[in-house]
């Protein structure tokens, strides 16, 4: 952890105060001491010019002992001390001790000066005595007559002196000093705390920015550099929320279009991996988008070709579209499209994009035109081969065999009308199917039994050369909105195959009844049956169960086709229930 | 060292899940071919299965090869085992499915006649089973390996049902027989093929748990 500015501040506040203070009172007292000192020197010339006068007006060099009792009576109640010295350096009196026992002071620094000076200059020293064992300050002058140096006064005054003078006033003034040094160092360490506990603020809202809380603004200091971070930092805080909510939205609106896609889109890495799938893509391969995140797409897909297209265009770059047919339970047909992504930056790994459309029922719609161009076109190429056959066998020259010509003929009428009831029946179905288109089918109130009962007897005679019995049971009801033409060539199209498809003497009920606001008219009979897996494609065109057996019956193979479009027609459906071996049941169900 | 073990061991299992995407398709087709009694898919299958016959035996080589060259343990062990063992059962798998395809090559012939079983329930379970078992192996998800294993009791009853209605079916009809036993051979491929898709779940669950599940030893029996 980084030393605190707090105590970077303080120490550095403190650390300026404490040297000021040093300094400044080794300062002050050198001031202090030099001051007293000047003074000091200055009262001794005072004291100087005294005893010199005192004592050169009645000099003699050999009285000493006058001249000691002189200085003796000057220094007596005073600290100061006089000193009488010879030129020779001889010290003849002195006010303190006797001088006899003092040393020879010619070498005395002031002494020298004293008698190196010109007129009226003075020695000054500050120095140790050894006579006395002390410092002090000594001033001495030399005193001339006429020219000549008859001997040096100097006067002295004990160092201790001044220091006892300047301490209590030195103490003071530290005193003094001390006490602002100390409130400096307590305001220093308030303002150095103030500014940390500001820098804490800010980096506390600034911590709370960095964990995504935009929704706060810092207070803005007062202090002019910080008032600028912070509003720097509010600043910054908006942009950046503005941006989030920006790219936000924007995912947001990604993530909508992806799940509302009705196409399967898929994203993979260049290593096979999967980015992300999207809703209908975990609908289509039954998964879910967090279980395949970031595994192998080899166990997403369960389809080698997928996977082989994929694989492809990963390793191709080349930007494909493919149909491939998944071969599980449903047979679902997928267009697939697959691209690279080109990476946004260079250091992204590369993707590529897939998008699977369901176009199952697009290829079953497909399927089953061409089946009926196929089967129409068979359908009447075969009357035709057989009249042209036989017209050419006639011309050729079968016309004139009478027996053989008479039998041609029939076959080719007969051929030529089985034409004639293709297209009829053809045409009548595109019709139906036109008039449906164009809501012109024209619906009124009619009686149901009449309709049902008509239909029965048309087939009525063929049902009993083969013994087999048509029963028509109608319930009771109110007359129903159909059109009378068309419901009646329906159920009897339905009775048409129930008499095809009956065994001898079998039984067939054409029945009708009201249920839940629908009209429900069924036509069952207990003849061969159909088998589960032709059930759905029963009503498509041309669609036979057994190719042989129906086409030798003469059926064209659109019967169903028009039951159902009729069936429609009139805003119903229909609906069919078989079971192999024992009978089917085939009902056109419409609004009453 | 360990990342390039890793690394071949990784493509051993890819080009097993190849290898069982490819058998998933030859199934369907399969499934697709009876439903439909289509020849040139029933060709198609046939025709097919040289190259998972020779992929097979690729696979099994490069095991071997991984084995040799790093002798790996734990682990890495058990996966190349269970990759050569699943291996060997979905070519099993392929070659019962071509087997299925040349009994339609004969049924073809006669469009009308129903199998005495229900063929789309029994081929939609297996179906199911296949894909979960090769679901397990990806994720490693003991779960479903167990759910694989649960379904094979439905196979063996639809299959032991088949028996009896065949054998009325043949009463009724004798001219037929030919035909019907075609039609329980291909319920027994069936159930054949369910057992061997039990066993890759058996080996999937042996592959996370380190544990032989197979033939129903239970734990704590014959341990050293």
């Amino acid at each position: 952890m980084k030393r605190k500015l707090l105590w970077q501040l303080f120490f550095a506040f403190s650390a300026i105060v404490i040297i000021s203070f040093i300094f400044y009172a080794a300062v002050s007292f050198r001031l202090f001491t030099r001051f007293y000192e000047e003074r000091t020197v200055s009262d001794l010339s005072a004291h100087l010019s005294i005893a010199e006068h005192i004592l050169s007006t009645a000099w003699n060099s050999e009285a000493s002992a006058e001249t000691q009792a002189v200085l003796l009576r000057m220094g007596k109640d005073s600290d100061i001390r006089y000193t009488v010295i010879l030129p020779n350096g001889k010290v003849i009196a002195d006010s303190v001790e006797d001088p006899s026992l003092m040393a020879n002071h010619d070498d005395r620094p002031e002494i020298i000066a004293a008698i190196a000076a010109s007129e009226g200059g003075k020695g000054v020293a500050i120095r140790y005595s050894p006579t006395l064992k002390k410092d002090f300050v000594y001033v001495a002058e030399s005193v001339k007559n006429n020219g000549q140096l008859q001997f040096v006064l100097r006067v002295a005054r004990p160092l201790a002196t001044i220091n006892e003078a300047v301490s209590p006033l030195f103490h003071e003034v530290l005193l003094a000093l001390f006490l602002i040094v100390a409130l400096a160092i307590i305001i220093s360490f308030f303002v150095a705390r103030r500014i940390s506990m500001t820098l804490a603020v800010l980096r506390d809202g600034a911590e709370s920015f960095a964990r995504g809380e935009f929704t706060h603004r810092l207070p803005v200091p007062p202090t002019g550099e910080f008032a600028q971070l912070a509003v720097s930092l509010n600043a910054m805080a908006e942009a950046l929320d503005d941006r989030i909510g920006t790219i936000t939205a924007q995912k947001q609106e990604l993530e909508t279009i992806l799940s509302s896609m009705d196409e399967a889109l898929l994203m993979v890495y260049e290593d096979e991996r999967v980015v992300r799938i999207n809703y209908a893509a975990e609908m289509l391969f039954e998964v879910s988008a967090q279980a395949v995140a970031g595994k192998p797409v080899i166990g997403l897909v369960h389809n080698k070709q997928l996977y082989e297209f994929i694989r492809e265009v990963i390793s191709s770059g080349i930007t494909a579209n493919r149909d491939v047919e998944l071969f599980d339970a449903d047979s679902k047909v997928l267009h697939a499209h697959g691209a690279i992504v080109p990476s946004a930056e260079g250091s992204a790994p590369r993707m590529a994009l897939f998008v699977f459309s369901d176009i199952t029922h697009l290829k079953r719609l497909e399927n089953i035109r061409k089946e009926f161009v196929a089967n129409v076109s068979h359908e009447l190429r075969t009357p035709i081969t057989a009249i042209k056959g036989f017209a050419e066998t006639l011309l050729d020259g079968a016309i004139d065999e009478r027996e053989n010509a008479k039998v041609f003929l029939e076959t080719i009428s007969r051929q030529a009308e089985r034409l004639g009831s293709i297209i009829e029946e053809l045409l009548a179905l595109s019709r139906i199917e036109r008039d449906t288109d164009r809501k012109e089918i024209v619906l009124a109130r009619e009686e149901l039994k009449p309709i049902l009962d008509s239909a029965a007897n048309s087939y009525r005679q063929r049902a009993e050369k083969r013994g087999i019995i048509i029963e028509v049971k109608c319930d009771e009801m109110q007359p129903v909105m159909v059109n009378r033409q068309l419901i009646e060539q329906a159920v009897g199209n339905l009775v048409d195959n129930a008499v095809t498809y009956s065994h001898d003497n079998g039984l067939i009920e054409v029945l009708a009844r009201r249920e839940g606001g629908e009209i429900i008219l069924s036509v069952r009979d207990n003849g061969i049956g159909i088998s589960s897996e032709h059930l759905p494609r029963l009503f498509e065109r041309f669609y036979r169960v057994d190719k042989a057996r129906s086409r030798k019956a003469g059926g064209t193979g659109l019967g169903l086709s028009i039951v159902k479009h009729i069936s429609i027609a009139h805003g119903g459906r229909v609906a069919v229930e078989s079971v192999t071996g024992k009978g089917s049941m085939f009902s056109i169900i419409i609004p009453a | 060292m360990t990342v390039r073990v890793q690394k071949d061991i990784e493509k051993l299992k890819q080009r097993l899940l190849e290898m069982g995407l490819v058998i998933e398709e030859v199934f369907s087709k399969a499934v697709r071919c009876v439903q439909k009694r289509d020849i040139t898919l029933a060709r198609e299958i046939i025709e097919g299965d040289r190259a998972v016959d020779i992929a097979e035996v690729d696979l099994e080589e490069e095991c071997l090869k991984t084995l040799a060259l790093y002798q790996p343990v734990a682990a890495d062990l058990r996966l190349i085992v269970a990759v050569m063992k699943i291996n060997n059962d979905l070519e099993r798998i392929g070659d019962l499915a071509v087997n299925i395809a040349e009994r339609i090559l004969t049924l073809s012939q006669r469009q009308d006649v129903e199998l005495p079983f229900d063929f789309n329930r029994m081929s939609s379970v297996v179906r199911d089973m296949l894909k979960k078992s090769i679901d397990s192996l990806v994720k490693l998800d003991k779960q479903k390996a167990r759910e694989v294993l649960a379904c094979d009791e439905e196979i063996d009853s639809i299959h032991r049902a088949m028996y009896s209605t065949a054998s009325e079916n043949m009463r009724q009809s004798p001219n037929k027989i030919e035909y019907l036993l075609n039609a329980i051979a291909i319920s027994r491929y069936l159930e054949r093929i369910a057992d061997h898709i039990t066993n890759i779940a058996e080996d999937v669950i042996y592959l996370i748990e380190g544990e032989i599940v197979r033939h129903n030893i239970k734990e704590g029996q014959d341990k050293k």
